[in-house]
């Protein structure tokens, strides 16, 4: 498994497989980062597209290649912003982000989504770690992989951030 | 089962319901794969026009005539595109009175959007600007102007203020030269006649794509106020319409404080509607606004200073108006305090309040100073006035000069004027 930082490397120098398999490890992650700001899973697509599009055309001005997580991520969430935004615009209503509801029409489930609003709540580096394990389904020793990181020290900052979530998923009272 | 096993379970649960996209991966590469190796084809194409020396336009300008040429000799019948100059655009302006654009800083977000609306008189006639939702995906403010009336909704606070304001107006009206395509490009041709701005124009054989203004300020000359010196733009133009579509705003970086070098795109206006006709509702709030919304019409409101006295200096008002202030305290009437303030609704009476608690006893005014300018810019007109009171403490009088008061217009009002103070900061 490479790691972000080579795969960066390697689309810098024209290989669009080498993002293709960005998009693989991160399609996923950036959903999730779309879905907590639009609650809803067709728009939180159309952010994922426009994430990664955005990211192709920006990414020789990533300056530390090894933190494609965490850019990929931020630039998710002004995606899904603006078509959070857009909507709001054309209605000329203001009723916040979208509001998630029970219902099978490609929203979120209630619960889920409080969720993930407190796992968006994280600091950039621990969120990364929880989305790479559990959204995109990595083992510990992939994600040292990927992060560059040791599997020490991913198994620490991963049972630290799963600690912080725990810490705000009291005070969220989920 | 513990909190750690629920939530472990429930992470699980909830990266199983964001499942593998292929459809996904797939639209992406096959967007990607369209742009084929030019990827920032847009990007490249402005930097390459801003770093383009004299000698490569000349060139460049040259190939263009050669292809020109050999394409007219091939193609008898191809249409020439008409030289394009400045005053069509404006031409093309002048009848518009609907026009409506967005903001989108550099990184593509979303930072404001407008609806710019003149009457049949050419004068401008509403005003309606959506600033954008902040970082937490939060609705932003929302201010619509209409010939003098003004509606600020701050959904945050829940409140949409009402105001009639003289210098409002001035406000919206420079909002508009700044943003409407048609006092912008005005603006730049007279900056032009004076020499500060030297501008280009790039006009493509080929019609679909847009021509290109560049206009190179020259330091300290923008046409909006800028901390920076070194500013440029660049405005497309359709070839059809001779409309703007579009003003890039470009500064050199390192006066923004960037890391990069050189010239950095700020943002864009995208002006993406002319004469399409705006819908009646949006130019009232109060038809958006959610029923808990607290609709404060300043207007209507008895606040602040009230003078009529036509030949009075802002100085003199404001010394006065801080006399009355200091007199309020004097007397304990703190409804009349909290007036002078511009405090209202449940505010005041939390004020009043927290003023009896405090147990503060002006008993003198000794000096009321010379009004001052407010050194912090975000006070706009505000003026500080400095003066010195007596307060009993113990039995004991004690001299205070109190430096952190100030006076300034209060919202709404020509005739009146509202202290600012922070009882915490100066009386303890």
């Amino acid at each position: 498994l490479q790691s972000d930082g080579e795969l960066v490397s390697a689309c810098l120098d024209g290989s669009k497989a080498a993002f293709e398999e960005l998009v693989r490890r991160y399609e996923r992650p950036v959903r999730a980062v779309a879905l907590g700001v639009l609650g809803d899973f067709h728009r939180a697509e159309d952010a994922a597209q426009e994430t990664f599009i955005r990211a192709w055309k920006k990414l020789p001005g990533l300056r530390n290649q090894a933190a494609f997580g965490p850019w990929i991520t931020k630039i998710a969430k002004h995606s899904a912003i603006n078509i959070a935004r857009c909507r709001v615009r054309i209605t000329a209503q203001y009723s916040g982000p979208a509001k998630v509801i029970d219902q099978p029409d490609g929203r979120l489930e209630s619960d889920k989504q409080r969720l993930l609003a407190v796992v968006m709540k994280l600091r950039r580096k621990p969120r990364q770690l929880i989305m790479l394990r559990y959204f995109s389904k990595h083992s510990v020793k992939e994600i040292a992989q990927i992060t560059g990181r040791s599997v020490g020290t991913v198994t620490k900052q991963l049972s630290r951030a799963r600690e912080r979530l725990r810490t705000q998923f009291e005070r969220a009272e989920i | 089962m513990t909190l750690e096993d629920k939530l472990e379970r429930e992470l699980e649960e909830l990266g199983s319901t964001i499942r593998p996209n292929e459809r996904l991966i797939d639209a992406v590469m096959s967007r990607i794969e369209e742009q084929g190796s030019a990827k920032q084809r847009g990007q490249v194409l402005l930097i390459r026009r801003i770093i383009m020396n004299r000698f490569t336009k000349l060139a460049a300008a040259a190939a263009v005539i050669t292809m020109a040429v050999v394409i007219w000799s091939i193609i008898p019948t191809a249409v020439i595109p008409t030289a394009y100059a400045l005053d069509q655009t404006l031409e093309a302006c002048k009848s518009k009175q609907q026009v409506h654009f967005t903001f989108v800083n550099n990184d593509n977000e979303l930072n404001k959007v407008a609806w710019i609306e003149y009457g049949a008189d050419g004068n401008l006639a509403r005003v309606r600007v959506d600033m954008a939702i902040d970082s937490n995906g939060e609705p932003n403010n929302v201010i619509v102007w209409q010939e003098g009336h003004t509606q600020s909704w701050c959904p945050k606070r829940k409140e949409l203020i009402l105001f009639d304001d003289e210098q409002y107006n001035a406000i919206m009206l420079h909002f508009v030269h700044r943003y409407d395509p048609r006092q912008a490009v005005e603006y730049m041709q007279e900056l032009e006649q004076k020499g500060d701005v030297e501008i280009e124009i790039e006009q493509p054989s080929d019609r679909s794509e847009p021509i290109v203004v560049t206009v190179n300020y020259k330091p300290n000359t923008f046409r909006v106020e800028s901390a920076y010196p070194m500013m440029r733009e660049i405005i497309l133009v359709d070839q059809t319409t001779r409309l703007v579509t579009a003003i890039e705003v470009w500064g050199i970086g390192k006066d923004f404080g960037l890391e990069e070098e050189g010239w950095q795109l700020f943002g864009t206006y995208r002006y993406d509607g002319y004469d399409e006709p705006f819908e009646e509702r949006i130019f009232d709030l109060k038809n958006e606004v959610s029923k808990d919304v607290n609709i404060i019409d300043l207007m209507a409101l008895d606040v602040g200073l009230y003078f009529t006295e036509p030949n009075l200096t802002e100085e003199q008002i404001a010394a006065a108006t801080v006399r009355a202030f200091f007199e309020s305290l004097i007397a304990k009437d703190y409804n009349e305090t909290a007036r002078l303030g511009s405090i209202t609704g449940e505010k005041r009476a939390e004020f009043i309040k927290q003023m009896e608690e405090m147990n503060l006893n002006v008993i003198e005014i000794i000096s009321i100073g010379e009004p001052r300018p407010h050194s912090k810019p975000a006070f706009g007109r505000f003026l500080i006035v400095p003066c010195t009171i007596v307060e009993e403490i113990n039995g004991q009088r004690v001299e205070k000069n109190i430096e952190n008061i100030s006076v300034g217009q209060t919202m709404g009002h020509p005739n009146r004027r509202t202290v600012n103070f922070d009882l915490n900061a100066f009386i303890k």
